[in-house]
């Protein structure tokens, strides 16, 4: 069987060619040797990406982009809001996975071993986060029951906005300080390094 | 908003049978005819998903909360919870009704029944630490009310954009002497002797779901189940149709917004 | 539920696929059963069903004198209360069996509202739209090794066959409406259209096309991907069906399933009642009726 027609509507079941000769992409699942569409959208066919691989079938997905419905995955990059913190961890709240913005929200960890990549035993939680702060992290691991673990254990990852005690978005100082430009306090914080 | 419609009720035929005088129902169809089917996705905005259901007196309205994360324990796949009510006023007895009323047997046997149906195709291995919930709510059940339950609740799940490996439509063949009865309404279904209830996955064409009451003889059962999956497979068309419809709908406001 | 890992599941359908069982039966084999009647002396009539020494089902019928439903004024009553005991599995400790209970009784009342029982339930009217016997069935899950539906169908069926009831008489009142009825404690009969009485034979899918088994251990069971529980009349009729698990089946093979479901139903319907009229007669008869035991 040849691929369907690209741009042609598919709902889930359809089959939309064979396994041995196209790779399975976003919404399109293999079921032993037949590729199924999984979601209502169009068949689009990317061309394979070096020599020996298979061209790839997904599914634009007519109601949301790519990736629907987002769940945090390992390995994805995700912004979040600091909602506790205690001497061993932050607790904050997934708001945005891979640029997308989620429906719902998903709980998460910084653990203390998991906040930078030098001197983890030395970590201060309070030194690093604070309540109502947004993070950049990784996702590194699903997690126990409440929540996933996510990491800032990399230059890029950590605060990109916080406001100090006085109510003022601070300005970074350096990887661990940022600045109120209102009072002149320095707050430490861990920092994200802007890209 | 952004909901199709199907115009004017949508008529089934049947293939086959002729029609003949006696072989007309009391609502004019023939034995083998299904009733008008109207179906609608997304109409409820506060749901991931939706889908609405109507054949002939049933009305279903169905919604999907989720992917979200699940409250209770980890779980390497996600769960599925499902959760089946007929409205007082549905024209049913039995039904629990108000929210916050613990469900009655029925409902509960139905909402569990329905959970393996729609688990048999949705991949919940994609959806970890997850629960997806279907919520189905049965306005008025004039006959074949939980086989619409299925059908209402795969619309719903498609039009969540929740993985599924299939299609599935639900399906009642009603037993009246020898006569099979497709699609029975509420009065043939009181008067039958039996009833066969099927839910159909289409591209697969497994049963998914088996659901006998009263007396059924045995080739008349192995007949019944054939002339559901059919009617199944029917339904499953125009299911298509619609979340077809409802896709180039969304894709062409998509492009406006994306210029 | 028992827990298997994906090699003893792989070995069970690979052995299926062969027509081959771990215990050595054939596919539509069924283990041996041991039923005995009459084993509660507290009850009007009782039943104990194990079937491979694993699966057991006590079932005890305690009647009543109630008044019939509106719907069914003609009719008597027949109840279901299933108890899965903690006995039985880890699992039914607390609330655990709730689940299996329920499910049980749902497929009890279906077979058992089946137009195939109409004259059963109208054998238990007393005086129509007043007085009827309502039979409370109980029916404890003792311990659970797969088929707890056949067993616990057959259980029912065996108890209903030897329920005896009081004998009673009905005093004509005055006005139609004030017959009395007084029960006479000394005289008993049986029930005659007992013998309407349905089983349940489920067949459970193996997830390939045509490989199904029936009377399947816990271990078969965990590892099956549907299976389909039938009610079969002693006239080979269906009379109310269920299906369980998500793989699905296909058309044909669901066809052939309840052939033959319907098929080992009929052979299991003769054999017991083969057995229970040499019981019922012995019992009549007064010859000695040596008890099997609890631990036999």
């Amino acid at each position: 069987m040849e691929s369907l027609r690209s741009d042609m509507y598919v709902t889930p079941g359809e089959r939309v060619g064979e396994a041995d000769k196209f790779e399975a992409g976003y919404g399109v699942c293999q079921i032993n040797n037949i590729l199924v569409a999984t979601l209502v959208g169009t068949l689009v066919q990317e061309k394979s990406k070096g020599f020996g691989t298979k061209p790839t079938l997904k599914i634009k997905s007519a109601k949301y982009s790519e990736g629907h419905p987002l769940l945090p995955d390992i390995g994805s990059k995700v912004t979040a809001k600091v909602i506790r913190v205690t001497p061993r961890a932050a607790s904050v709240e997934i708001l945005v996975i891979d640029g997308k913005p989620v429906r719902e929200v998903f709980k998460g960890t910084i653990n203390q071993q998991d906040v930078r990549q030098t001197e983890v035993d030395k970590v201060e939680i309070y030194k690093c986060f604070a309540l109502g702060d947004i993070v950049l992290a990784e996702v590194i691991s699903l997690g126990d029951r409440h929540s996933y673990f996510l990491s800032t254990a990399k230059n890029e990852l950590g605060v990109i906005h916080a406001k100090s005690k006085a109510g003022v978005v601070m300005m970074p100082v350096n990887w661990q300080e940022m600045l109120c430009p209102a009072t002149n306090s320095k707050e430490f914080r861990k920092v994200a390094k802007e890209s | 908003m952004g909901a199709i419609t199907y115009g004017p009720l949508v008529r089934i035929d049947g293939e086959g049978a002729k029609t003949k005088e006696r072989d007309v129902r009391e609502d004019g169809r023939r034995w083998d005819e299904l009733r008008p089917i109207y179906m609608r996705v997304g109409m409820l905005s506060t749901a991931t998903g939706s889908g609405y259901f109507e054949g002939g007196g049933t009305k279903i309205f169905c919604a999907v909360h989720g992917p979200r994360p699940s409250a209770s324990n980890y779980t390497i796949d996600g769960t599925m919870h499902c959760d089946v009510r007929w409205a007082q006023f549905s024209g049913r007895e039995g039904a629990a009704g108000r929210q916050g009323d613990s469900m009655s047997e029925e409902e509960r046997e139905l909402s569990s029944s329905l959970q393996r149906t729609l688990a048999s195709a949705v991949r919940l291995e994609n959806y970890p630490k997850c629960r997806i919930d279907v919520s189905a709510f049965v306005l008025e059940d004039g006959g074949g009310g939980f086989a619409a339950v299925t059908t209402a609740a795969s619309l719903a799940l498609a039009d969540a954009g929740v993985e599924m490996t299939d299609i599935m439509a639900g399906s009642t063949v009603a037993v009246i002497g020898k006569q099979l009865v497709v699609d029975p309404s509420a009065r043939e279904e009181a008067i039958a002797d039996g009833t066969v209830r099927v839910g159909f996955a289409s591209q697969r064409a497994k049963v998914t779901d088996l659901m006998q009451n009263g007396e059924v003889d045995l080739e008349q059962f192995r007949e019944a189940i054939k002339v559901c999956c059919t009617a199944s497979a029917q339904v499953c068309g125009l299911m298509k149709e619609c979340l077809v419809k409802k896709a180039k709908k969304w894709l062409k406001k998509r492009g406006r917004s994306e210029m | 539920m028992q827990f298997l890992s994906d090699a003893e599941c792989e070995y069970i359908r690979n052995g299926a696929k062969d027509g081959i069982r771990s215990d050595g039966r054939a596919m539509l084999d069924i283990r041996p059963v041991t039923l005995e009647t009459t084993v509660l002396p507290t009850a009007s009539g009782s039943a104990r069903v194990r079937i491979g020494k694993v699966t057991d089902i006590l079932v005890g019928i305690k009647p009543e004198v109630a008044e019939p439903s509106q719907d069914f004024p003609d009719e008597g009553i027949i109840s279901f209360t299933v108890e899965c005991s903690s006995l039985a599995s880890p699992d039914f400790v607390g609330r655990g069996g709730a689940d299996l209970s329920a499910e049980l009784g749902q497929l009890l009342t279906r077979l058992y509202t089946s137009p195939v029982t109409r004259e059963l339930r109208r054998s238990l009217s007393i005086i129509k739209g007043k007085k009827c016997w309502i039979l409370h069935i109980d029916a404890l899950v003792l311990d659970s090794g797969g088929n707890l539906f056949g067993a616990l169908s057959l259980a029912v069926r065996a108890a209903l066959r030897v329920v005896i009831l009081p004998r009673v008489i009905v005093i004509p009142g005055e006005a139609d409406d004030d017959d009395e009825i007084e029960v006479d404690e000394e005289e008993f009969k049986m029930l005659e259209r007992s013998r309407d009485a349905p089983i349940a034979v489920t067949l459970a899918s193996q997830g390939d096309r045509g490989i199904y088994m029936a009377d399947c251990t816990s271990e078969e069971e965990s590892c099956a991907t549907a299976s389909i529980t039938m009610g079969v009349s002693p006239l080979g009729k269906s009379c109310g069906a269920v299906s369980a698990g998500t793989g699905g089946i296909d058309l044909d093979t669901l066809s052939s399933m309840l052939k033959d479901a319907a098929q080992l139903g009929l052979e299991i319907l003769d054999a017991t009642d083969r057995f229970l009229k040499t019981d019922i007669d012995n019992r009549m008869s007064g010859a000695p009726i040596v008890p099997i035991g609890f631990f036999s």
